[in-house]
């Protein structure tokens, strides 16, 4: 703890240096008490962020700029000269300074937006206020000691027997997302009695006290509540506004489908965007366990619950995990011996949006690599943008030599020369970094609608960015302006003066440069080959065959209330009714019901089944429901067996299995299946089901595996109805849509209309690999534009300084082909040698991309070649025109030159 | 009176000098402006009228013996000149001629 209550070691450091020494101690003492002070007052977090602030307020002429007093006047008079010949050195060469500005700025630019992805990613739950104290309690489920899988939620009792058992917890909640196990409609009647009503997808049941483990702020009603009392809600801020518009929605009545009327006790604010759970509704718990199971409090057979627990002050996470086994056995040591073992886990909230990728998660996570590539990513534009700098300063030294030599010789020393350098780069940065804020205000905007920002988070209004951009401009002018600086301040002033400049831009000198421009070429080449890769994979994904057709459909959700099956038998007329309907529409190919659709997460998994080779070996398989319509329609392919028919008698009571399921039962054909019995229960209950028919078409994206799913007939509840229509264009759809919205609302006037089309659905999927090849592709088209910068400001120099030569050549009778051979042999040896040095980088990179994936497009040759012969067309166009123009020059001209 | 003249705030600091005597460093200065006057300074801008005022002959300052607190370093106290004490007087002396110059309405509406 002493540890901790020391001002941060940066901040420290960089008073010591921006302090002249005679000052130093004094106001290091003034603010070491005022730490202290803070420290007793708000805390050491506000404490140290405090000091550095203050640090920062000491960044002031009348601190910096006050050396030792009797050198003051004479320093200030010398930095007003250097600042005036740095000014018009940038003057006079424009196309230069631009280069230098320009490329700097675009790197900085990507650096700022990357970085304001970056932190917008790992601000995810870091708002709660002690959010290092909370933490998920996670749950894995082993069969036989055979893993059968890692899920977000666990059982309804969990947080409470964890709290009262452990003095480490000091609070808990249960969240049920009930909206996820139904569709969930909610009504209001208004003032007129007019009825409003909408579908809603964030509805959760919170057991224990939510607003003491989380911070999301209540703005209407009691803002010192904790948990929330029996039959009240408490809305979002935009749902309140959807539902009751500018009245109070306090005290007001809505209607939930499974658990009747509620009254709104209070409203929270719309939940920030880096929040993983995103509740619009969080209504009073209910008892969601059956009788059987012993009621809520003793329910360890449901793992659907999501579990938050805050530990106390100190608590030490480690020792509690060791308990948790001790845990298990006393209280599922019974539910344990009957359906398998349990073991949990917890995990930091703050961890989970980027690391967390169990079953169940509460929403779509992040991706911690795709956050690391972004980091180094952004790294390796700014040195690019740097690189740029110092081949330029350093190619351009010998316009320089002769104010060296003369400035040497009036009695410059070496130190002055060098800050009069760094001085420069220092202007060329802040310059830079002036266009850069302008071009991120302007271009902040669209790039945040493509990542999906909340309109709030905005990085200029975030100290930590402006902290980032201090540290950028001081740590890149001095890395950036030392080299030039101290090759050019070598120089010889006699050397220089007599005209003997040529040892400069020889040996070491042009190797580095070489180097560098190597660097930022394999660079380029290995993002284009990224962003070519994973195009790649995504239109592989996208294009591989399903087994099914998917195409020219729409789907409506049928908000199916959730019961033992034929509990809803009016249901189930009605749609039967609108089936029959709609078969009768004219551009409708056939209608089908099931319970899941390709492309929606499954979660009805149950272990239950046995391996049919190891009666003992239980699998874990998915259910669902399909009508007798849906293979014949999607046109899935059938492997083996029939489809189910209204004819036989027995099919409702028959199981199809896809070829996933198949493999877990452990048949080695699909032949093998038909016909075949198959156990399923819990001892000694076992009870047998006949396979008839075994498919083979996709229930989830070509990201992963796919789901082994077990289809029957008769089951679940039929939650969509897809439509399949013949071959429509743009105007039919419309038409269609309103005639089938008549038929749907006459037939279930109490469930809102809400549909979309099963193509894009699916697709969504692939949505998180989309962006990330757009955003790649941007930072791509922004590195290889910075190096084009580089490259041409750098060619353009060396055609310059070589235009005597050149004119000797073309005397001697060099042809204009020669001559440009001669000025982009250079380059392209570069470009090829960066080629092959990108070669394993690439290799090794979109493999262990890869690795995540279950599909995998080959890795083929043109994808190494293709974009090396890219970067040489973009070398060639950069340099072509300077070295055409170079060759094309009248010797007598050349010659004359200087 | 010379050619110098003092900001408002520099005065302001410049008094605490003279009210904290031997006491005046950064900090206490800062606290005793929230004190009395009730407004919130930056120590970094005290500490450059500080010098401001050191540069202009009004103060001058010296290093204060070590303490425990705020980590061993020392304080750096500030003494007001014999030059400081005049120009404060002499300000204060302009400011009361011109007071009495303003047409004391409260007293006469009562």
């Amino acid at each position: 703890m002493q540890e901790k209550n020391i001002p941060p070691k940066f901040s420290h450091r960089l008073l010591e240096w921006i302090c002249p020494s005679g000052l130093f101690e004094g106001i290091e003492g003034d603010l070491v008490e005022q730490f202290e002070e803070d420290i007793k007052t708000c805390g050491v977090r506000s404490a140290k962020r405090r000091f550095t602030w203050n640090v920062m307020r000491f960044l002031r002429p009348g601190i910096i700029l006050r050396n030792r007093f009797s050198l003051q006047l004479y320093r200030l008079y010398m930095v007003k000269a250097y600042f005036k010949i740095s000014l018009r050195h940038l003057m006079k060469d424009k196309v230069f300074s631009f280069i230098n500005v320009i490329g700097l700025a675009i790197g900085m630019v990507a650096a700022f937006l990357i970085i304001q992805y970056v932190d917008f990613e790992m601000s995810y739950d870091r708002f709660h206020k002690n959010s290092d104290r909370i933490y998920r309690v996670c749950h894995n489920r082993y069969q036989d000691g055979i893993l059968q899988y890692e899920k977000a939620q666990t059982f309804i009792p969990t947080g409470e027997v964890l709290k009262n058992e452990y003095p480490e917890v000091e609070d808990y909640t249960t969240l049920f997302k009930i909206s996820d196990q139904a569709e969930i409609i909610i009504s209001h009647y208004s003032q007129n009695g007019e009825s409003i009503k909408f579908s809603e997808e964030n509805v959760y049941h919170i057991k224990g006290n939510f607003f003491n483990i989380f911070s999301f702020p209540v703005v209407l009603g009691s803002r010192s509540i904790t948990s929330i009392a029996p039959r009240t809600v408490l809305i979002s801020r935009a749902i309140a506004e959807k539902y009751f518009g500018i009245t109070s929605p306090l005290d007001k009545v809505i209607h939930h489908t499974y658990n009747g009327d509620y009254k709104v006790a209070g409203v929270f604010e719309n939940i920030p965007q880096n929040s993983h759970i995103k509740p619009d509704f969080l209504f009073a718990w209910e008892s969601a366990s059956d009788a059987a199971d012993g009621g809520d409090s003793n329910n360890w057979h449901w793992d659907g619950f999501y579990t938050y627990i805050k530990l106390v002050n100190n608590a030490d996470v480690k020792t509690l995990e060791t308990k948790l086994p001790e845990f298990t056995k006393k209280y599922l040591g019974t539910a344990n011996d009957r359906i398998g073992e349990s073991t949990f886990k917890l995990q930091p909230v703050a961890d989970i949006h980027l690391n967390s990728h169990l079953l169940s998660e509460a929403g779509v996570n992040g991706d911690a690599t795709v956050v690391g590539i972004l980091k180094v990513l952004a790294l390796f534009v700014l040195i690019m943008a740097y690189i740029n700098y110092i081949n330029l300063s350093s190619a351009k030294a010998n316009d320089r030599a002769k104010e060296i030599g003369i400035r040497k010789i009036i009695g410059s020393n070496r130190r002055e020369l060098i800050s009069q350098f760094l001085l420069e780069s220092l202007m060329i940065n802040i310059l830079a970094c002036i266009l850069a804020i302008s071009i991120v205000i302007f271009f902040i905007m669209p790039y945040r609608e493509v990542f999906g920002f909340e309109g709030s988070f905005n990085l200029l209004n975030e100290k930590k960015f402006w902290m980032w951009l201090i540290s950028i401009v001081i740590v890149g002018s001095l890395a950036s302006g030392l080299y030039p600086a101290f090759i050019i301040s070598a120089f010889e002033p006699i050397n220089v003066l007599k005209g003997k400049i040529t040892s400069l831009g020889r040996g070491f000198s042009i190797n580095l440069r070489r180097g560098m421009v190597t660097f930022q070429f394999m660079l380029s080449i290995v993002l284009i080959t990224g962003s070519a890769f994973i195009y790649k994979q995504i239109r592989f994904m996208r294009e591989k065959d399903l087994g099914m057709d998917i195409n020219q459909t729409l789907v409506l959700r049928t908000f199916a209330k959730f019961g033992p099956p034929g509990s809803d038998s009016v249901f189930l007329k009605n749609l039967a009714v609108i089936k029959n309907e709609l078969t009768t529409v004219k551009d409708i190919k056939g209608v089908t019901t099931s319970y899941d659709i390709p492309g929606k997460e499954h979660l009805s998994l149950f272990s239950n089944f046995r391996n049919v080779k190891n009666k003992k070996e239980v699998i874990s398989l998915y259910y669902s429901r399909i009508d007798y319509n849906f293979i014949p329609l999607f046109e899935a392919k059938i492997l083996s067996g029939r489809n189910f028919s209204e004819d036989i008698e027995s099919d409702q009571q028959a199981i199809i299995v896809n070829k996933e399921a198949l493999e877990e039962f452990g048949f080695d054909k699909p032949e093998d299946a038909i016909g075949n019995e198959v156990v399923y229960g819990r001892e000694p209950n076992l009870r047998k089901v006949k396979i008839i028919g075994v498919v083979d078409f996709r229930a989830t994206s070509f990201k992963e595996k796919n789901y082994p799913v077990v289809y029957q007939i008769n089951w679940a509840p039929l939650r969509f109805l897809s439509i399949k229509f013949n071959q429509l264009n743009g105007n039919d759809i419309n038409q269609n849509l309103s005639l089938i919205k008549q038929h749907w609302e006459k037939i279930f006037p109490e469930q809102p209309f809400d549909y979309f089309f099963l193509d894009d659905f699916f697709n969504a999927q692939y949505k998180s690999e989309q962006k990330f090849s757009t955003t790649l592709t941007l930072f791509t088209g922004l590195a290889i534009f910075i190096a084009c910068l580089g490259l041409y400001g750098l060619s353009s120099l060396i055609t310059v300084q070589r235009t005597k030569e050149i004119g000797i050549r073309k005397v001697l009778g060099a042809s204009v082909k020669n001559i440009f051979l001669l000025i982009s042999k250079d380059f392209g040896i570069l470009t090829l040698v960066a080629g092959i040095i990108s070669m394993p980088i690439v290799w090794y990179s979109i493999s262990s991309w890869l690795e995540s994936y279950t599909y995998k497009t080959e890795l083929s040759w043109w994808i190494f070649v293709i974009p090396l012969f890219a970067m040489w067309l973009i070398v060639l166009i950069t340099i072509g025109q300077q070295a055409i123009r170079a060759a094309l020059v009248n010797p007598i001209e050349s010659l004359n030159y200087e | 009176m010379g050619k110098e003249y003092l900001g408002e705030f520099e005065e302001l600091v410049l008094t605490m000098v003279g009210i904290l005597q031997d006491d005046a460093y950064g900090n206490a200065i800062v606290n005793e402006i929230k004190e009395r006057v009730g407004r919130d300074s930056n120590l970094s801008a005290v500490h450059v009228t500080l010098y401001r005022l050191e540069d202009k002959g009004l103060v001058k300052s010296s290093m204060g013996g070590a303490t425990n607190a705020r980590g061993g370093r020392r304080k750096r106290i500030f003494t007001v000149t014999n030059a400081g004490l005049s120009m404060l007087r002499a300000m204060k002396e302009a400011r009361m001629d011109l007071w009495k110059l303003i047409p004391q309405l409260k007293i006469v509406g009562i």
